[in-house]
């Protein structure tokens, strides 16, 4: 052993925590050993030394106090107490949660994943070998032209129909409308006609008075 | 006696008045442990409550109770080093060492005198305190946590190793040289005397 491996030794020793083997070595070693007797010495006398610096008291009083906590601050608490396993088995349901409300969708194909998430749920998805072809965007597109075709068709005759069903009630209206002047006005020359005559009755009347007046006084003359 | 895992045991089950014996208990060593290292009283005050209040918060944490006063060294070291981060301490240099021996000479022959006549003299452990505490701010900060676990706080070196998280010789190594590097000091001083003679 070198001297410095000896200076362990000597922390060892000075401080009793050296096996009695260690001892008996260190003890030889320093008894031919100057260097290292010498320095043991002086680290005896500096540890002495600073022995003598005593503790003293930190004139404090600390005192902890039990503080109610709030109810989000007993349930985290609570979430600390729970070991690991039990940590990531929340963890993973809450992550599953969170993924289920994004309408997450994770797919496995040909050896590759997919990931596809949405605020809103998407319609079921149309597999590429499904996917419409040219042709059939054609015939798709021809298939509209005829519905829209015939829908137009159909609306015409049926605004023929109803055109003449609305001009025949129309002329409907007109006669009864025709009849009901014809009649007022006849009624209307009825009346006058009547009238008339009645006037005529009277003006008969008067004139035959007056010619019977006119009479009268011819002869009182 | 209540010991130290049973009063953590009863603070975890809600006592609180465990937590308070515990601080009673162990609030002197670890103020004068911060107290040695950082050499403020006021800021080892501040760091001491720190340091409780930190443990208080964090002991629920802590597995292994028999491990709780190492546990709270580690605390009280790892405060004491942010701080002098924060505060960018620095250690007396060699030359301080020499102006500061150059000053006060005069001042550490009393201090030796009235060691002599009354080793309990309150003055002279005052002086004292406040010249190794000089001392040991000029050794590194590796060599100083060491010496102050060991000469002040009896603790084993594994136990050191265990809170430095070093190798048991490097630990007991950093013990020699900050020993010899405090000799030098003290030397330096006039208070190299060797109260202790090694017998053979």
């Amino acid at each position: 052993m070198r001297c410095d491996d000896y200076r362990l030794l000597m922390m060892d020793d000075l401080y009793d925590e050296i096996s009695s083997e260690d001892k008996e070595r260190l003890n030889d070693h320093l008894k031919t050993c100057t260097g290292c007797r010498e320095k043991y010495r002086t680290l005896r006398a500096t540890a002495g030394r600073l022995k003598q610096w005593e503790d003293i008291e930190p004139h404090m009083k600390l005192t902890f106090v039990h503080q109610p906590a709030s109810r989000f601050a007993d349930f985290f608490q609570s979430l600390k107490a729970w070991k690991l396993p039990t940590r990531l088995a929340v963890c993973a349901a809450a992550g599953l949660f969170l993924l289920s409300l994004f309408n997450t969708r994770i797919q496995y194909a040909n050896g590759q994943f997919s990931f596809q998430a949405s605020l809103f749920k998407s319609g079921p998805e149309i597999p590429a070998a499904q996917l419409a072809t040219k042709t059939d965007l054609d015939d798709l597109r021809r298939e509209n032209y005829q519905m829209v075709a015939t829908i137009l068709d159909e609306y015409a005759k049926r605004n023929k129909i109803e055109t003449a069903v609305m001009f025949e009630k129309f002329y409907d209206e007109l006669e009864k409308q025709r009849k009901n002047d014809l009649y007022v006005l006849s009624n209307a020359v009825e009346q006058i006609q009547t009238g008339t005559s009645r006037r005529l009755e009277q003006t008969d009347r008067t004139l035959g008075s007056l010619i019977q007046y006119v009479n009268l006084q011819n002869r009182g003359r | 006696m209540m010991n130290d895992e049973f009063l953590i045991d009863e603070f975890n089950s809600g006592n609180v008045a465990a937590f308070n014996t515990l601080v009673w208990r162990w609030e002197k060593p670890i103020y004068n442990f911060i107290l040695r290292y950082i050499g403020d009283c006021d800021l080892a005050k501040d760091i001491m409550q720190q340091c409780f209040i930190k443990a208080f918060k964090s002991l629920k944490k802590l597995r292994d109770h028999q491990r709780f006063s190492p546990w709270l060294y580690r605390i009280a070291l790892n405060l004491c080093r942010d701080e002098l981060k924060k505060k960018k301490y620095t250690t007396f240099s060699i030359s301080d060492v020499r102006d500061f021996d150059e000053n006060n000479k005069s001042d550490y022959s009393i201090v030796l005198k009235d060691n002599d006549n009354n080793a309990t003299d309150l003055a002279h452990h005052e002086n004292l305190a406040e010249l190794l505490q000089r001392a040991l701010m000029t050794i590194p900060e590796e060599q100083r946590v060491v010496i102050i676990m060991k000469q002040y706080h009896g603790m084993k070196f594994t136990e050191i190793a265990d809170i430095l998280k070093a190798p048991i010789n490097t630990i007991k190594s950093r013990m020699y040289y900050g020993l010899d590097a405090l000799h030098a000091v003290l030397q330096r001083w006039g208070l190299d005397r060797e109260d202790l003679e090694y017998e053979m």
